[in-house]
């Protein structure tokens, strides 16, 4: 969706545009490629972490489990991510008190979560 | 000579060593029975010192088939005691790449002793002698003097070596033993020996800086530099000192130097007992061993040498030089490199940022640096904690959690370092809890930081941190200060301690040393059992030339005299002015016909000495008493006067001779 001035609107639910705002501020005029830069830097690594939950799920290796869940949601924060950090903060949680099918259970709506997440992204560029 | 100038700077702990496995290989190598096993495995368990050592293995055994690629096979080749002082010198070179003294050029020191080192290791193989790895390492470690000089009184060397960076070997000798009663080259010696590295060395060590090799003079066998063939240890690593220096020449290099440096490279060839062409390729193999040895090692070398056009450097030096002349110099005093330790200027500060996360280790350095902060990054706890070391940040962000070593293990890491623990550690966490806050300050963090951070609180904080970055700075300037005091005082001391020894005029030891000297040379006889003599030497007619010359005069000629002793002396021979022309010489350890024998070089070289005066050519000579501790002497005082009455019995007999005591002249109460 965009607004009638072609700037893109971001679903508060998924992307908090005020540290989108604040990402461009932070580059300014120095380096104004810094928004993307760090976007194609966290649509690079995310895919990985969220193979590792999936991977270490399967092997039920906890810390794994945790760790993933972890960075994923700190690097999504960096982002402005809403909805992705939120589910994967339960899923680190979970992974903390070996709570092994909770986190299972949110697997499918971590990965819903990431894809429209990296949808809104892409609309910055 | 007295080694006790050494002994205080050992006592300061501040002389360079080797890191790590080096110290275990030194403390192994000092009980009799190490074993080979427990060598190798020590230096198995550091994998780059393992690394370093087989490369040096290999490039030492030219011409072997198989290449050695474990230690054993290093040991079995090379023997364990290379192998152990190989792991120490290069081991040395990971504990003192950098270090405190402000003037001392770290980088250019140790890139002249790596080309030392590989040229000594080529020049062994080329010539044929000496065990090519033991020259590496000798080659490496020659230079220590300097480094301990400059470790041990960082300010005090510093300053010297601003005042005479330039000047040459002498007057840097010379004013290093104003200061310190000791010259590098005699620290290297005794450095070398206390690491339990051979005799040799620390022969080598003490000559190897002095002229340029050349022809021996025919006339005189022992003239200095003289060099006919590469014979040994120490010509070797004159060779290589020489060939090392044309390695690091660059455009600063003077065209005297470039002279010196061109003829003595011309000789080398000649004596090479090869064709130039052929030698110009052995240097040139020397100078890309050193540039790869450079990268092993992270020491920076130069570019390719030109060995076959070192006289058209000299001429474009010269050419440098005149025009520099011709232009007006206005260059500003270029500041010395300081090794920021809490340097804190302007609210700017170094910061090292770690995060495993890419995009928040980005994020996190550009904020930083928007605050006009200087940021380092890395990506896990191993390369921060390297990083940490190798440039000391004032501050280090890290993230807690990273895999392998996360920030809380960093954290405990540094603070066992003593320069770790002035680094001000703040902490990036996602956790809040109690628990996890707590451990966080158990294990030294200064402060945290919950993510998804906030800027403006993350720098805020940064900036309070900067307060007690520079309380610390500043009681260590104090600390440093009150070193620099210590050091100091020990100097004046000792200075002291030496001028009430001493002779002004001559510069000789004094009566009271000779006194000292005999008693403890006396005990150490009694003890060991081992012979002990002295020879008294007393100047001919020496009133008739203060009489007919003046007092001057008479100076000139104890100065003469004086500096004749001592050249003529050997290390374990002291030479004394006791009295106004009387002098003596306490010889520990030489029977009555070595002392004999000592006199009589003592007399004729006194004899042959001319000793120019307002024009005029004078000459002196002594009479000279020798006597040997016999049986039933009682004390040292008896051997005195045995060799006084020996003198006694020298001037009556018509002079210019040596009397030895006898046992009916040590019963005479009076001679006839």
């Amino acid at each position: 969706m965009t607004s009638p001035d072609g700037t893109p609107n971001f679903d508060p639910a998924i992307l908090d545009s005020t540290v989108i705002d604040g990402l461009r501020e932070l580059g300014g005029e120095d380096d104004p490629g810094l928004l993307l830069e760090l976007v194609e830097m966290f649509l690079d690594d995310a895919p990985d972490r969220l193979k590792e939950m999936e991977q270490s799920m399967a092997e039920g290796d906890l810390d794994t489990m945790r760790r993933a869940a972890h960075t994923l949601k700190s690097s999504a924060a960096n982002m402005g991510s809403v909805l992705l950090s939120k589910i994967c903060a339960e899923m680190e949680a979970a992974a903390r008190s070996e709570d092994c099918s909770k986190y299972a259970e949110m697997a499918p709506d971590c990965m819903l979560a990431f894809s429209d997440f990296e949808t809104a992204l892409r609309q910055l560029s | 000579m007295n080694h006790t100038s050494f002994e205080e700077l050992r006592l300061t702990g501040q002389l360079p060593s080797p890191s790590g496995v080096g110290m275990q290989i030194l403390r192994l190598t000092q009980e009799d029975d190490f074993s080979t096993e427990e060598i190798g495995q020590a230096i198995s368990a550091d994998s780059a010192l393992t690394g370093r050592l087989l490369k040096l293995a290999n490039s030492a055994e030219s011409g072997s088939v198989e290449p050695i690629t474990t230690i054993g096979e290093a040991t079995i080749r090379l023997g364990i005691r290379t192998v152990g002082n190989v792991a120490l010198g290069l081991s040395l070179v990971a504990s003192s790449r950098v270090g405190g003294c402000a003037r001392f050029d770290y980088d250019t020191y140790w890139s002249k002793s790596l080309a030392r080192a590989v040229a000594g290791q080529g020049l062994s193989r080329h010539f044929g002698t000496g065990v090519p790895a033991e020259l590496y390492i000798l080659g490496l470690l020659a230079g220590v003097g300097s480094l301990a000089l400059a470790s041990v009184h960082p300010e005090t060397y510093g300053s010297l070596l601003e005042e005479h960076g330039d000047a040459n070997l002498e007057t840097i000798e010379q004013a290093e033993q104003e200061l310190f009663q000791i010259s590098h080259s005699e620290v290297a010696a005794c450095i070398l020996r206390d690491w339990g590295l051979p005799e040799e060395f620390g022969v080598a060590t003490r000559d190897f800086e002095h002229p340029y090799p050349k022809p021996a003079d025919p006339d005189d066998p022992e003239s200095e530099g003289g060099m006919d063939e590469v014979r040994d240890l120490t010509d070797l690593l004159k060779t290589a000192e020489l060939v090392a220096r044309i390695m690091i020449a660059n455009e600063q290099t003077k065209h005297e130097e470039y002279v010196e440096m061109a003829e003595g490279f011309d000789y080398l060839q000649a004596i090479s007992g090869c064709e130039p062409g052929e030698f110009q390729r052995v240097c040139s193999g020397i100078a890309s061993e050193w540039r790869e040895w450079g990268q092993v090692l992270g020491i920076p070398t130069g570019g390719r040498i030109d060995f076959a056009n070192l006289h058209g450097r000299a001429e474009q030096a010269l050419q440098r030089s005149n025009e520099k002349r011709g232009e007006e110099a206005v260059e500003g005093v270029e500041q010395p490199r300081e090794k920021g330790i809490g340097v804190v200027t302007d609210g700017c500060m170094h910061v090292l940022a770690v995060d495993d996360d890419p995009s928040s280790l980005l994020l996190l350095k550009r904020h930083l640096q928007k605050a006009g902060h200087r940021v380092t990054t890395a990506m896990d706890g191993e390369e921060a904690l390297r990083l940490a070391l190798e440039e000391c940040p004032d501050m280090v962000v890290a993230d807690w959690d990273m895999p392998c070593l996360d920030g809380i293990g960093l954290c405990q890491a540094l603070r066992k370092i003593s320069s770790g623990q002035r680094i001000y550690f703040l902490l990036l966490t996602g956790a809040e809890a109690e628990e996890d806050i707590l451990k966080a300050f158990e294990s030294g963090v200064d402060d945290y930081v919950v993510k998804p951070f906030n800027p403006r609180i993350l720098l805020a904080r940064i900036h309070a941190g900067r307060r007690i970055i520079t309380l610390q700075a500043a009681l260590e300037n104090g600390k440093r200060k009150q070193q620099k005091q210590m050091n100091d005082l020990q100097v004046l001391t000792r200075k002291l301690r030496t001028a009430a020894l001493t002779d002004p005029l001559t510069g000789l030891s004094n009566r009271r040393y000779a006194m000292k000297r005999m008693s403890q040379a006396w005990e150490s006889s009694s003890r060991t059992k081992k012979p002990m003599s002295v020879i008294m030497m007393d100047i001919d007619f020496f009133k008739k030339v203060n009489d007919l010359h003046g007092h001057d005069a008479g100076d000139e000629v104890l100065k003469s005299v004086a500096g004749v002793l001592s050249r003529c002396c050997r290390k374990e021979e002291d030479i004394c002015r006791i009295g106004g022309e009387e002098f003596i010489m306490i010889c520990a350890g030489a029977n009555a016909v070595e002392a004999a024998a000592a006199a009589e070089r003592l007399r004729t070289t006194i004899e042959a000495e001319t000793i120019p005066w307002n024009g005029v050519d004078h000459r002196v000579t002594m009479s000279l008493g020798v006597a040997c501790r016999k049986e039933g002497m009682g004390s040292s005082d008896d051997l005195l006067k045995a060799a006084d009455q020996a003198v006694y019995v020298a001037k009556d007999g018509g002079r210019n001779q040596v009397v030895i005591s006898q046992e009916s002249h040590f019963n005479l109460n009076k001679s006839a």
